[in-house]
């Protein structure tokens, strides 16, 4: 499986295009159903791309949340499988799962269950048992408010 | 196996997960004040859940244990001293 993550930053007005070459897709990798792609307000993109040609499961990344309220610090990997005819986005990191018709949709489904989760998480942080008083911790290493 | 969504929902209620309408059906589970963990079901249409897999997962339950719990045969208390046995309490 290849995997390729780009980040690109949009240019500001007046900014000089930026000389270097432009990433090289790796051969066989196409931008697929499971491409993820998000422009955030700042203008900056984060992009993933798995090989086409890689069966199920598959791992993917992606950088941003369904929350305007929520930055990820870093991508976020994922597994993406297929159960019949729906796709299941599941991130071991913090036991959630996402679903949906596409893998677009299962990896937004997770990113909303994650979001969802965030906040739950932070309004009961006092009373959490131990496995989620661990999930918490690692969430905020993971995830920033703005 | 297969889950029905009443099943679940019946399930859910005599463990004692408090549930949440959020698009889909989120299932909180706490003991002593605590909150311990979290599943979801979808509110698709259809009998039959899919995600069996995920929802067992992060309902800590091997295959034999949900089999005995939709039977009936696992109690609030079962479940609990199962979470202790793996360190989640």
């Amino acid at each position: 499986m290849t995997t390729l993550q780009i980040e690109a930053r949009k240019l500001r007005p007046g900014e000089a295009t930026p000389t270097q070459e432009p990433a090289k897709w790796p051969e066989g990798a196409l931008p697929n159903p499971i491409q993820e792609a998000t422009a955030t307000e700042e203008g900056e993109v984060k992009a993933s791309w798995v090989s086409a040609e890689a069966g199920f499961p598959q791992t993917l990344a992606f950088g941003s949340l369904l929350d305007d309220r929520l930055r990820l610090l870093k991508p976020l990997e994922v597994q993406l499988e297929q159960e019949g005819e729906w796709y299941i986005a599941r991130c071991g990191e913090v036991d959630a799962f996402g679903y949906g018709e596409d893998s677009f949709q299962a990896v937004d489904d997770l990113r909303q269950s994650f979001a969802e989760l965030y906040w739950t998480l932070k309004a009961s942080q006092e009373q959490l048992a131990k496995g989620l008083s661990s999930v918490w911790k690692h969430l905020r290493e993971l995830v920033e408010e703005q | 196996m297969t889950i029905k969504a009443r099943e679940f929902d019946q399930l859910m209620d005599k463990l004692g997960f408090e549930t949440r309408d959020s698009g889909d059906l989120l299932a909180w589970f706490e003991h002593d004040g605590k909150k311990v963990l979290w599943t979801k079901r979808s509110k698709l249409r259809g009998d039959d859940l899919p995600f069996q897999h995920q929802i067992r997962q992060q309902m800590k339950l091997n295959e034999d244990q949900l089999r005995e719990a939709l039977r009936c045969r696992f109690s609030r208390d079962d479940y609990v001293t199962l979470l202790q046995e793996k360190g989640l309490l």
